[in-house]
């Protein structure tokens, strides 16, 4: 039963762990706790963007304000944080807050609004970026070193991000997915109107799958900021469309009802690892941009395979 | 939900209610708004030069409206029209000829928007997340074949034409968006091809079983978008008499919001360019409302998203699963 609940990650899984394999078997040294913390690090951030889209994707919608929630994050963290533990601590709560309510918006837009996910959360694409520049219309800010540390840092090969992502999982991510809301989440991504039919509020946990969307994109954005020590506004378009990349190559059905974390996270970080691993290869870093893109897509197209081997077109058309 | 207004609306009649006949009402509603607080908004050079940057809005929505009665969307136009342009003006610096130059750019433009297709009906992944991904590759391409550097700039005197260039007063580029349009309502409301858009849009598996290989609709709806995004790009660069990286940046949300607010169901199966027109006038009208008020660019951003949203509330809504 278990097994085949999270069946759909196998693809994601296996691929990470045969990355890995590469990776070590190119570069050993990256079996050194530095080697292994830097790797985690760089691919916390989506992991946890990640977890943003696939709530959202679960009930069927899709949120392509992600990106810019996490970069309005990473601009609040930067410009307000200062130095002081207490105004750190004032301003992870802020930050938070800021992203959830981002997310409540787009929720009570998309539920109570009645219009399309795609079209509500490309405008506040635009909103939320907007605003992150009006908060810090250049790259920058100032990020106490103990507060990097405490996200990025590691205790031999642990390295906090994973400590963090876990917490964030168990903390947030279970209770939510085991609760009563996260029940209706997946149902309405399977059967809006079954949903609506066996008394499930389809709007109210529409809007709150949206919210906690926000939630999880704010903490993408505070790992960010304790990654990068800085704020920038504009560094979010990446974990748009990659958040729905790891979500689809993890096993998550767009479309909703079907998904769990296990895949969509391991999928993050393959999708990150990869980029490393290319530029270990020695490729220059000028092709950069043209690699990522090539990735992304050929990894939807072979994700999605199985597709040209069907007997019955239709069985495909009709899902 | 039902407030008052909302109940007002549906005593109206049937065609009243249509998204195509209130962006109409829409648009002369703010144009009035706009003419009344400065006069010159009525003058002819304005609504002129509305109208020929209007052109470049219209026509990429000629090639977006067909994909989204697919039910599909195309976002990979910044980056696909941007490479265009800049193949076009490097190879025209290279010495070939216009025409080649120009043929060449039309051509991998087309191409872009096949690939776009394949994704999204070969492998079934979600046009959103396919085109994307696409807009991801075409910057990487753009980039590696520009070396990341400013293209130089060499513009044949045709494309510059066709960009700033007026014919008995008309700009070159309404007359290419009139023509264009008058080519995709034919090709909507007249022929076979045109049917079967909304067929996909409204039900796939029934058009599928009907003997139409829908794979074929998706693939003439992309490559229309594609073709519509490099003839903008080539106008732009006549436009601007320059191509520069992320000149296609502008091109993301805006078609898509003319579309939609022209009436055309983002789910695919109704709508049409009719609306589209009003659609593209609208997003032009404010979009020059918002750059006469002196705002940062961050500021115009964001009340932009914000009129999206408020008009998609006005008439852009679903039914409710209750419904």
């Amino acid at each position: 039963m278990i097994l085949e609940r999270y069946k759909s990650s196998l693809t994601a899984i296996v691929g990470l762990v045969l990355l890995v394999g590469y990776y070590v078997y190119r570069q050993p040294l990256i079996l050194s706790p530095f080697g292994v913390t830097t790797s985690v690090n760089q691919g916390t951030t989506l992991a946890l963007a990640t977890l943003a889209q696939l709530v959202v994707v679960l009930t069927g919608g899709v949120d392509l304000s992600v990106g810019a929630i996490v970069a309005l994050t990473n601009a609040v963290a930067a410009t307000y944080m200062g130095t002081h533990p207490g105004s750190v601590t004032v301003v992870l709560i802020l930050t938070l807050g800021v992203g959830t309510l981002a997310g409540l918006v787009n929720g009570v837009v998309v539920a109570y609004g009645r219009i399309q996910p795609i079209i509500v959360t490309l405008a506040t694409l635009y909103i939320y970026t907007g605003c992150g520049l009006l908060v810090r219309p250049q790259p920058g800010g100032t990020v106490p070193d103990f507060y990097a540390n405490a996200l990025t840092g590691s205790w031999s090969y642990l390295p906090y991000a994973l400590v963090f992502l876990v917490v964030v999982l168990l903390v947030a991510w279970l209770p939510l997915m085991r609760s009563r809301l996260g029940r209706a989440i997946h149902a309405i991504g399977d059967n809006a109107e079954g949903a609506h039919v066996s008394g499930i509020n389809v709007q109210r946990s529409e809007m709150w799958a949206y919210t906690a969307a926000g939630f999880f994109a704010a903490c993408a954005g505070l790992f960010l900021t304790a990654q990068t020590t800085s704020g920038d506004a504009t560094v979010g378009t990446a974990y748009t469309l990659n958040s729905v990349a790891s979500v689809v190559f993890g096993g998550a059905v767009l479309g909703g009802g079907r998904g769990v974390a296990l895949g969509p996270v391991f999928a993050a970080y393959f999708l990150s690892l990869l980029i490393s691993v290319l530029f270990a290869s020695g490729i220059s870093p000028f092709y950069q941009n043209l690699l990522e893109g090539a990735i992304l897509v050929v990894v939807l197209a072979v994700a999605n395979l199985w597709r040209l081997r069907t007997r019955n077109w239709l069985h495909v058309l009709t899902g | 939900m039902s407030t008052p207004i909302a109940s007002k609306v549906s005593a109206l009649p049937a065609w009243m209610r249509q998204g195509v006949t209130i962006s109409y009402v829409l648009l002369l509603v703010l144009f009035a708004l706009a003419a009344l607080i400065n006069p010159h908004y009525a003058s002819w050079a304005n609504i002129r030069n509305l109208l020929q940057i209007g052109a470049f809005i219209g026509i990429i929505a000629v090639g977006q409206t067909l994909v989204i009665i697919t039910g599909q969307i195309d976002l990979s136009i910044p980056w696909n029209l941007t490479f265009t342009a800049i193949l076009m003006s490097t190879l025209f610096a290279q010495g070939y000829s216009t025409g080649v130059a120009v043929a060449a750019a039309l051509l991998v433009g087309t191409l872009v928007g096949m690939f776009n297709s394949i994704g999204t009906a070969v492998f079934r992944i979600h046009s959103l997340v396919w085109t994307l991904g696409m807009n991801a590759l075409m910057e990487g391409v753009t980039l590696v074949y520009t070396h990341a550097q400013p293209p130089k700039s060499n513009i044949p005197a045709v494309v510059r034409t066709l960009g700033a260039g007026d014919i008995g007063g008309i700009p070159v580029p309404l007359l290419v968006w009139a023509v264009l349009a008058a080519a995709v309502l034919v090709l909507l409301h007249k022929s076979r091809f045109g049917r079967y858009l909304y067929a996909v849009g409204n039900n796939e598996s029934a058009l599928f079983l009907s003997g139409v290989d829908s794979r074929k609709i998706y693939l003439g709806a992309f490559a229309v978008s594609g073709f519509c995004a490099a003839v903008a790009g080539i106008l732009l660069t006549g436009y601007s008499s320059q191509t520069y990286l992320g000149m296609g940046n502008d091109y993301l949300l805006v078609p898509v919001a003319a579309v939609i607010i022209g009436g055309t169901n983002i789910m695919g199966g109704s709508g049409g360019y009719v609306g589209s027109i009003s659609g593209t006038l609208i997003v032009v009208l404010l979009q020059s409302v918002l750059s006469t008020v002196q705002i940062h660019q961050a500021g115009k951003n964001i009340i932009f998203g914000v009129i999206i949203i408020l008009l998609l509330l006005l008439y852009g809504r679903e039914k409710r699963a209750a419904d």
